[in-house]
């Protein structure tokens, strides 16, 4: 048969025939034209061919054909099927017509409900998606160790090596170790903070993206470092990094070979750095110490492994190189590396993480926003139904079935569902950039990343349902007779008590936002008025580095000398920064509680304005030998309180020294106010150089700033400009956290306020309308204005006060759950409440009174009349 | 304009006629090339047919599945008694024209 020659007519024609048509339309002509192909094959194949797609063109535009697809059109255009769902459409533009504000209110509502909450699932999915750009990140854990109070996130520097070296299951370790130091390249000097030292195993834990060189060969020798790509453009610009040399001050003069250049390190990665610089080798002493406690080790585990066990054997080295009696005082902890972001709060922690209650919060916010705009349209949509009794009474008695008209009303919601699901999309795009810089994160979007799209989907059958399933059911259970024997249709009053309690849950949640916003607008101006102890407004600071601690004496005296700068010092940390935590042993007792240690230079007290409470300031002479202490409060109780003896003249040893107590200060907030005050040791050190701190006078800060930077440039005519910051700059900083949060739920509180009023206010319209009739007749029977005002707002009123009710345990225990972060918290106070449940009452009424007002004013006559 | 008829759409109904219960597509078009002797395309075809449903002359349907053209079923066409009419009346106007010709149509002379 010629069906069996292997040879077929060629495809590409005929597809765009079939396409343009529909394959159905074409069927008896692709016939036709097979059978003429296989007729001429034997002519040759080209020529069968050539026949064949001749053919196809002069069909591809014939009469013939483009009468066959219009025909079909007008088939289904005169069938039932169609004429019934173009009626269903004109019905649903007819009744979204026939109350624009109604409209607009309804499907507004959900656009903004959608948009919220998408912009809260692309926040939330940026949070979650820490580390898992990493191909391993599973796999990955950070080797952290926990003390009987504290959680650390480092481990000392042996640690990992001991791990990756007796423990199979360690597949890959890597250790990091932050540093800052002056960085070098012929003229271009900067100062480099974020510079993590690294084994050159790192490569085999993370997979950096090389964009020259290779892991291979990087950070194996010691003196090399790997640039990210930022930094490679900053240092030598579109030129070739890989080769070149750079000098980093903490080398002493050796220079260190650009081994190669990477991606920058993803933004939603808790690692964050410029440079990796190899690790000295040359003291292995130094690289397997068990006394330097700062060090970061990352092991990436085979699938599996048993970390308990593991855990165990790195205990049991801590006790034999520690020599401890005691084996619970040290534990070993595996914090998987995704969950670092999110849930680790350790001591010296790496980088400043987010807290994973603040993302709670957050995601719950956007869905009671979401909520409310679907409870708002579900209430809209009820409220109006009675306005479509007879729509529906009229299809009844046609013969409509209750499935039918239920499908009729499900579709609909969806449609309008689906508008709106458009509109909020576009709102997104429009809204992403402001949002982005609220959350100051990079916040990638994409609505075709399948968790976009899956999610949006999701959504809009979600939404679609509950918005539509409810409305539906109560329409179409309308019955005919009733609707269409009364003139006034009652069947909308059937669904008030379902109206109203639905406004009361959207009450209830209303409420909730405002007080939690006001609970957390008053936490937040309470950490920021609060008197923390010292002086945090007229303190600027900056960081100390090897090349300024060379001529600092000069830089200080020279900056004592600017007038309107009252006091200068140096030490090992301040407040706002982290404090060393060590012990500090009593001499005579023998106990030594852990407490924070500050090493700093005789004015410290006075740079900060502490109080001394008993004994006095450190000696003003820097050249005595000799430390002295001074104790906070805490420290005084940690120390003294058994034994209630006279701290002052106490010998207290730290790191060989021992020197006498010779003052209290007050206790002052040096860590956030999530904190309280821990026991705090200060030790005069004039050689402990890491900040600088400046006390200047109110009011001077311009010419002080000036002369600062003046004296600055003189004294170090050769370094790269200091970056000077404001201690109360700094304190903003560390409460970032709760301002984000603050402005988000701002944000949210009054959308959702908006929402409600806009809800109510459309309710107050069909309220007022239902009961015109009545108003009439009371006006007419002599009732005044307000008695008709009265009798409306009761109305919301009573939900308003039942939703109140409900509200308060509900916001008393999710702001009270909040306020449990902070050690220092404002009294929550009955006031609040009652301003929270005031506002709400002002807020239903306002938007009813309008309304109401409108009603009450008008002439009876105008309403009677109609009958 | 409906009854009227072109030389090709009289051509097209004819052929169909020809045919009988066999008329579909190729065959009309093989019909018309062997008869009248000259080429035409698929695409010229179905719209001369398309043009002759569209008055109603004839009419189509699709028939059974077949076992050549790769299970591609045939489009039948089929004069209807509007088509038959017309036929008529286009020979009945021609045979009057050639009753009434003045002129000696034979061609014996020349």
């Amino acid at each position: 048969m010629r069906e069996t020659n292997n040879t077929s007519p060629p495809k590409r024609l005929r597809q765009v025939l079939e396409w343009l048509y529909g394959s159905d339309t074409v069927e008896d002509l692709i016939g036709d034209l097979d059978e003429i192909f296989y007729r001429n094959s034997e002519l040759g194949k080209k020529t069968a061919a050539w026949e064949y797609n001749k053919q196809i063109l002069s069909l591809l535009f014939s009469y013939g054909v483009k009468r066959r697809k219009r025909m079909q059109k007008k088939k289904y255009v005169e069938s039932n099927y169609y004429i019934m769902h173009k009626s269903y459409l004109n019905l649903l533009v007819r009744s979204l017509r026939k109350d624009k504000l109604f409209s607009i209110i309804r499907l507004s509502n959900l656009v903004i409900g959608i948009a919220v909450s998408l912009l809260c699932w692309i926040y939330v999915r940026y949070e979650l998606s820490y580390e898992k750009s990493f191909q391993n990140s599973e796999q990955i854990y950070r080797l952290q160790h926990q003390t009987p109070d504290k959680i650390w996130a480092a481990v000392p520097r042996a640690a990992g090596v001991y791990a990756s070296e007796n423990f199979q299951a360690v597949i890959s370790m890597v250790r990091f170790s932050p540093a800052s130091t002056l960085v070098r390249l012929d003229e271009k000097v900067f100062m480099e903070d974020e510079i993590l030292f690294s084994d050159s195993t790192v490569f085999k834990v993370f997979d950096y993206e090389f964009v020259a060189g290779s892991p291979d060969k990087s950070l194996t020798n010691p003196h090399s470092v790997v640039l990210t790509e930022s930094s490679a453009k900053k240092y030598f610009g579109n030129n070739e990094a890989v080769g070149k040399q750079l000098l980093f001050e903490f080398d002493r003069g050796e220079p260190r070979e650009v081994t190669g250049v990477i991606k920058d390190p993803p933004s939603n990665s808790h690692l964050q750095f410029d440079f990796l610089a190899s690790i000295y080798f040359e003291n292995p002493e130094y690289n397997r110490s068990w006394s330097n406690w700062g060090t970061y080790a990352y092991l990436l585990m085979k699938p599996g492994s048993d970390l308990n066990s593991i855990g165990a054997g790195i205990e049991a080295e801590y006790i034999k190189q520690y020599k401890m009696e005691d084996d619970s005082s040290l534990k070993t902890i595996f914090m998987p590396l995704e969950k670092i972001h999110l849930y680790s709060n350790g001591e010296k922690e790496l980088s400043v993480n987010a807290n994973i209650n603040y993302l709670y919060i957050f995601s719950f916010a956007g869905f009671f926003v979401l909520i409310i705009s679907m409870l708002n349209f579900i209430n809209l949509t009820l409220a109006k139904s009675s306005d479509r009794g007879r729509e529906v009474g009229i299809r009844k008695s046609i013969g409509a079935s209750k499935g039918s008209l239920a499908v009729q009303f499900l579709s609909e919601s969806y449609l309008q569902v689906i508008i709106s699901s458009l509109l909020g999309i576009s709102l997104v795009y429009l809204i992403l950039p402001f949002f982005r810089e609220l959350s100051g994160l990079p916040l990638p979007f994409s609505l075709w990343q399948p968790d976009i799209i899956l999610p949006v989907v999701i959504l809009v059958l979600v939404a679609g349902l509950i918005c539509g399933i409810y409305p539906s059911m109560i329409i179409s259970k309308f019955k005919p007779a009733e609707i269409l024997k009364s003139n006034m249709s009652n069947a909308g009053t059937k669904t008030g008590d379902t109206r109203q309690i639905l406004s009361i849950v959207q009450f209830v949640i209303s409420a909730i936002l405002i007080i939690g916003s006001i609970i957390i607008y008053r936490q937040s101006q309470f950490i920021r008025e609060r008197d923390l102890g010292f002086e945090k407004d007229q303190v600027i600071t900056t960081r100390l580095n090897y090349s300024m601690n060379v001529k600092l004496d000069v830089f200080e005296s020279e900056l004592k000398r600017v007038p309107g700068i009252i006091e200068v010092s140096h030490s090992s940390s301040i407040p706002g920064y982290r404090i060393m935590r060590e012990g500090v042993t009593d001499v005579s007792s023998g106990i030594s509680p852990t407490n924070r240690l500050l090493l700093t230079s005789e004015s410290f007290i006075e740079s900060f304005d502490l109080q001394i409470i008993k004994g006095r300031g450190f000696t003003k002479n820097s050249n005595e030998p000799k430390g002295e202490w001074i104790l906070n409060e805490e420290a005084v109780k940690a120390y003294f309180e058994v034994e209630e003896v006279d701290p002052i003249g106490r010998n207290l040893a730290w790191g060989g020294d021992t020197a006498e107590v010779v003052g209290i200060v007050k206790n002052f907030n040096f860590e956030t106010l999530h904190e309280e005050v821990s026991p705090l040791a200060i030790y005069r050190e004039p050689r402990a150089r890491s900040y600088l701190a400046i006390r200047f006078e109110a009011g001077k800060i311009e010419g002080v700033l000036r002369n600062i930077n003046k004296v600055y440039g003189e004294v170090y005519s050769n370094l790269p400009k200091a970056e000077f910051e404001f201690l109360s700059h700094r304190f903003e900083t560390l409460y970032n956290a709760e301002n984000k949060l603050q402005t988000l739920i701002f944000i949210f509180c009054a959308l959702s306020l908006l929402l409600t009023i806009s809800g109510i206010f459309a309710l107050a319209v069909h309220y007022t309308k239902k009961k015109t009739k009545e108003i009439a007749i009371r006006k007419v029977l002599g009732s005044s204005v307000l008695n008709v005002i009265v009798l409306i707002s009761r109305h919301f009123a009573i939900m308003v006060i039942i939703s109140f009710v409900i509200s308060i345990p509900l916001s008393y225990y999710l702001t009270n759950w909040w306020l449990e972060q902070f050690a220092y918290k404002i009294n929550m106070g009955i006031i609040t409440f009652i301003t929270g449940g005031f506002s709400i009452l002002l807020i239903v009424l306002l938007s009813s009174l309008y309304t109401t007002i409108n009603t009450a004013i008008t002439n009876p006559v105008k309403w009677l009349r109609n009958e | 304009m409906k009854g009227f008829i072109g030389e090709f759409e009289e051509l097209v109904l004819l052929t169909v006629a020809v045919l009988g219960d066999n008329a579909y597509g190729v065959l009309i078009k093989d019909e018309i090339e062997k008869t009248a002797n000259r080429g035409i395309s698929l695409g010229a075809l179905h719209a001369t047919l398309g043009r002759l449903e569209d008055k109603g002359f004839i009419e189509s349907h699709m028939g059974g599945a077949t076992k050549v053209r790769g299970g591609r079923r045939k489009r039948y066409f089929r004069l209807t008694r509007q088509g038959k009419i017309a036929l008529h009346t286009i020979r009945n106007l021609r045979d009057k024209l050639w009753e009434n010709s003045k002129t000696d149509l034979s061609l014996k002379e020349i």
